[in-house]
């Protein structure tokens, strides 16, 4: 801690006024509507005019042009100069100026001719506001009379008046320089400025006592929000408390101490806090043009992420290493106990049953390996062809039945087509690593069901087992490569954690979606989905439910529906809609207001929309009759007036059933705002999902990959930022976008950070429904 | 004295093949499967050797292996660290912790069978 003297302080406060008036320079304060608020001696005495008279009135007011001088510019340059004060806050120095006065009214009241040479300066407040404009003068009136009167007045001397000329010329040359000058600095302060606030790195420049002269954003960060040091206090005690929190605290201290020791000390580190992140800095005195020593500086660059993926590459490759060893270890050291020793043919059988198995472990961890690498690196492709995904997941059950006796394999399938765009072969290689791990999962037997069903625009497969479930905690690791889940139940189980990774990787280049929901003890089910192609579509028409009493009309909807390939049902009464929407919902419903039974449209209508069941299925008005604002606030979805034609009616239908809806995973602590952000999304035809903090949003993300995310950054455990980070860090979710929404006023870094991350921002504070929806559209790249 | 050696790897067939390795030389062997059993089998049977895999669910080797070290009643048994990680830097842990010896995974059942004895020599 520096010790500041306190015997200055004690002393009398200096009557500052007085001190100003009796100051030996022309002097003028303004506020910054220019009026005058103080003036020294010199400037009264040199503007012949009295401190009672000019103080509170305007400038120019006191001194205005003389009436007499036709180009007097005296006022306006001296304006234009005010204005650049107070926009630039900066110091304005002017030309030399004519701007003449007058003398006092009991003397005669005559102008005088007066040159000046002004200096404005802006006097600044905490938030760099413009508070007093001090204007100074020098009067060059003598000068410059004296060069105008050289030529005429013999007795000046040649001596005096080169003086005179040489005097005027420095000033005004000195003038101009100056006023070169400050732009110049002005813009190169702006550009420094700029470059330091929006670099990563950690900027701090300490005075020789360790005072803080200057700290970038960046460093802000890292002091308060990091590190949650105050940006206060000397080096040093920075350096004290940081010694706390570091992994290598002696090191540390060492260096400390070097540096408070050596100002000449100049040298690159990293550290490690207690925490986890990491950080390299470099640190060098400072010196100005003359080489005096005047600080240190400190750049800090933050290399957590780059650390964490040397870790994860490092330990990947020791964990293949491992995997690849561990069964080539038996292969060779039974291979070489059968040659060096004798052994009964039973042990002989036994050994060579282990080899064998342990070979084709082998074969499968490499075959495995190779397949991810292969869809990694991108040099995997899919071919595609439409395919009847139930008859490959009734073959792999019959496969497995054959092979494993412990359990019952279910084989649920709908009654309708199956038919699906893919690799037929992959697909069968998930089902395959699904019904692996159920049955191998389920130690104790019992039944696996493989199940497939329509889910939306979707084929999904699950495959369902009672068996020991995945641990909670364990679950968002469940894809990662060689991710084995453990307990004491599972030590057993052999596998080689390529297997769910895997899945991923496929059912992702299908542009599908993988997914689970498990509890430890009672088993789980694991599926994904696939996107039904509209080639593969036949089986599985979206439903349409018109009602409609005429039949004429009802027909004529049929007719302008059916080239859009959607399964019609008409019914001419309320009661039949409900009932038919009760059985099997549509996918959307073509209401007529006027029907045949004791319900009218508008009942219907209502009806629908107050059941939870049926509040989603997409209403479209076609009717004769008025009421299009009172049907938009039931709840319909459109309105057409009778006649439409087929292009219109089509058009609507189209646009209330595309082809995919998206899922959106909203984030935010705040169960206020997660409900307004969901409830301005939920028109849209989004699937939304709710987590309340880090850790939920990445074990949700985990279960199954959302279409995008709305973000907060602000959250309990792990924070918004930490999130991304995370995202971007998996392969298989650094795609996802992400809309962030935040109520924090973000740095100018944070900000990069987050653009680095493609991310769209959205600030609360700016927070509009349409804003929202748009962002979200474009996210889904709708 | 029959001596007993305390076997401790997670994987089934790795302790199928030291068991192969050692047999016929009149040790006692025992199993452990992780490392917290490791410990509690170490304390409760003294053995007179430890074969220690490196990476075991829970407690590692190399965990299991510090807490051996610590304990003034256990410090003195000989420890052999197997690993199938074969990093650079393995061995330099393992020596750090205190192994006796370290054997990468595949290992020669027949050098194994030898170091094995070499230690127990060693300990008479």
């Amino acid at each position: 801690m520096s010790v500041r003297p306190l015997k200055e302080a004690r002393l009398a406060e200096p009557d500052f006024r007085a001190l100003f008036e009796g100051a030996p320079g022309l002097y003028l304060v303004l506020d910054p509507t220019l009026r005058i608020l103080a003036a020294s001696d010199a400037y009264l005495a040199a503007t012949m005019t009295k401190r009672e008279e000019i103080l509170g009135r305007d400038l120019f007011d006191v001194f205005p042009d003389n009436p007499d001088d036709a180009g007097a510019t005296g006022v306006s340059n001296s304006r234009a100069s005010f204005a650049r004060v107070l926009e630039r806050r900066a110091a304005d120095t002017m030309s030399v100026q004519r701007h003449d006065i007058r003398r006092p009214a009991e003397e005669d009241g005559a102008w005088e001719v007066r040159y000046w040479s002004p200096v404005n300066s802006p006097v600044l407040d905490e938030r760099g506001h413009v508070t007093y404009i001090i204007h100074r003068v020098e009067d060059v009136t003598e000068f410059v009379r004296l060069k105008e009167l050289g030529s005429e007045q013999e007795a000046v001397t040649t001596q005096l008046r080169d003086r005179t000329a040489q005097m005027e010329a420095e000033i005004l040359s000195r003038s101009m320089e100056l006023q070169e000058a400050n732009k110049e600095l002005r813009r190169q302060i702006a550009i420094n400025e700029a470059v330091i606030e929006s670099t990563l790195d950690g900027i701090a420049l300490a005075d020789p006592d360790g005072n803080p002269i200057l700290m970038n954003a960046t460093q802000q960060r890292m002091l308060s929000d990091l590190l949650d040091l105050p940006p206060s206090g000397t080096v040093a005690e920075y350096m004290q408390i940081m010694a706390d929190r570091v992994t290598e605290p002696e090191r540390y201290r060492r260096l400390a101490e070097e540096i408070a020791q050596n100002a000449e000390y100049e040298g690159v580190d990293g550290f490690e806090l207690l925490g986890g992140r990491s950080y390299v800095r470099y640190t060098a005195p400072v010196r100005n043009a003359d080489g005096d020593h005047i600080g240190r500086i400190f750049v800090t660059r933050e290399t957590t992420a780059e650390r964490a993926a040397e870790r994860l590459k490092s330990e990947l490759v020791a964990t293949v290493s491992h995997e690849l060893r561990t069964p080539l270890a038996s292969i060779m050291g039974f291979a070489e106990l059968l040659t060096e020793r004798e052994y009964d043919e039973e042990t002989r059988n036994r050994f060579l049953r282990t080899i064998r198995g342990e070979s084709t472990r082998l074969t499968a961890l490499v075959n495995d390996f190779l397949d991810l690498q292969r869809i990694e690196s991108g040099a995997f492709t899919l071919s595609l062809e439409p395919f009847d995904l139930g008859e490959v997941v009734r073959e792999v059950v019959q496969l497995f039945s054959a092979q494993s006796h412990d359990h019952e394999l279910v084989v649920d399938l709908p009654d309708e087509s199956t038919r699906a765009l893919g690799d037929r072969d992959r697909i069968a290689q998930v089902v395959g690593n699904l019904l692996s791990n159920a049955i191998k999962y389920s130690p104790r037997g019992g039944s696996v069901v493989a199940k497939l069903e329509e889910s939306g625009t979707a084929l999904r497969v699950s495959v369902t087992d009672s068996g020991l479930g995945v641990p909670a905690n364990q679950q968002s690791k469940l894809f990662t490569k060689f991710f084995r889940a453990d307990s004491s139940d599972t030590r057993e189980i052999g596998g080689t954690g390529l297997g769910l990774a895997l899945c991923k990787e496929m059912v992702e280049a299908h542009s599908g979606r993988i997914g689970f929901t498990s509890v430890e003890g009672s088993g789980s089910t694991f599926w994904f989905e696939l996107p039904v192609s509209t080639r593969a579509r036949d089986g599985e028409k979206l439903r349409v439910l018109v009602v409609e009493d005429d039949p004429a009309a009802a027909a004529l909807i049929e007719e302008y529906l059916a080239p859009a390939d959607y399964a019609v049902e008409v019914t001419a009464t309320g009661e039949g809609a409900l009932l038919s929407v009760a059985e099997d919902a549509p996918a959307l419903i073509c209401l007529d207001m006027t029907l045949a039974g004791e319900l009218d449209g508008w009942a219907v209508l209502a009806r629908l929309k107050e059941d939870e069941a049926t509040a989603a299925i997409p209403v479209v008005i076609c009717t004769a009759g008025n009421g299009r604002s009172e049907a938009g606030a039931l709840g319909a979805a459109d309105f057409l007036s009778k006649p439409f034609s087929s292009g219109q009616l089509r058009a609507t239908v189209a646009r209330l059933l595309p082809d995919g809806r998206g899922s959106v995973l909203v984030v935010d602590d705040e169960e206020s705002v997660r409900s307004l952000v969901i409830e301005t999304l939920s028109e849209d035809g989004i699937e939304l999902r709710e987590a309340a903090d880090g850790d939920e949003a990445l074990a949700k993300v985990a279960a199954r990959r959302p279409d995008a995310i709305v973000l907060d950054l602000i959250l309990p455990t792990v924070d918004g930022f930490a999130v991304l980070d995370r995202l971007q860090s998996d392969p298989s979710t650094r795609s996802i976008p992400v809309v962030v929404l935040t109520a924090r006023r973000l740095t100018p870094a944070e900000r990069t950070t987050l653009k680095r991350g493609a991310v769209a921002l959205l600030e609360k504070n700016d927070y509009s429904g349409d804003e929202l929806r748009a962002l979200v559209a474009r996210a889904l790249g709708q | 004295m029959e001596s007993t050696v305390l076997v401790c790897d997670n994987e089934e067939i790795l302790r199928d093949l030291v068991r192969a390795s050692l047999a016929g030389n009149g040790y006692r062997m025992v199993e452990a499967r992780d490392g917290d059993e490791s410990l509690e089998a170490a304390r409760r049977l003294h053995p007179d050797l430890i074969l220690l895999d490196m990476m075991m669910p829970g407690r590692t080797g190399i965990e299991v292996l510090g807490e051996l070290r610590r304990d003034p009643e256990l410090r003195a048994i000989p420890v052999i660290m197997l690993t199938a990680r074969a990093q650079a830097g393995d061995r330099e842990a393992a020596e750090r912790a205190g192994a006796d010896r370290f054997l990468a995974k595949p290992f020669s059942p027949l050098e194994l069978a030898t170091v094995v004895q070499e230690l127990l020599d060693d300990e008479r």
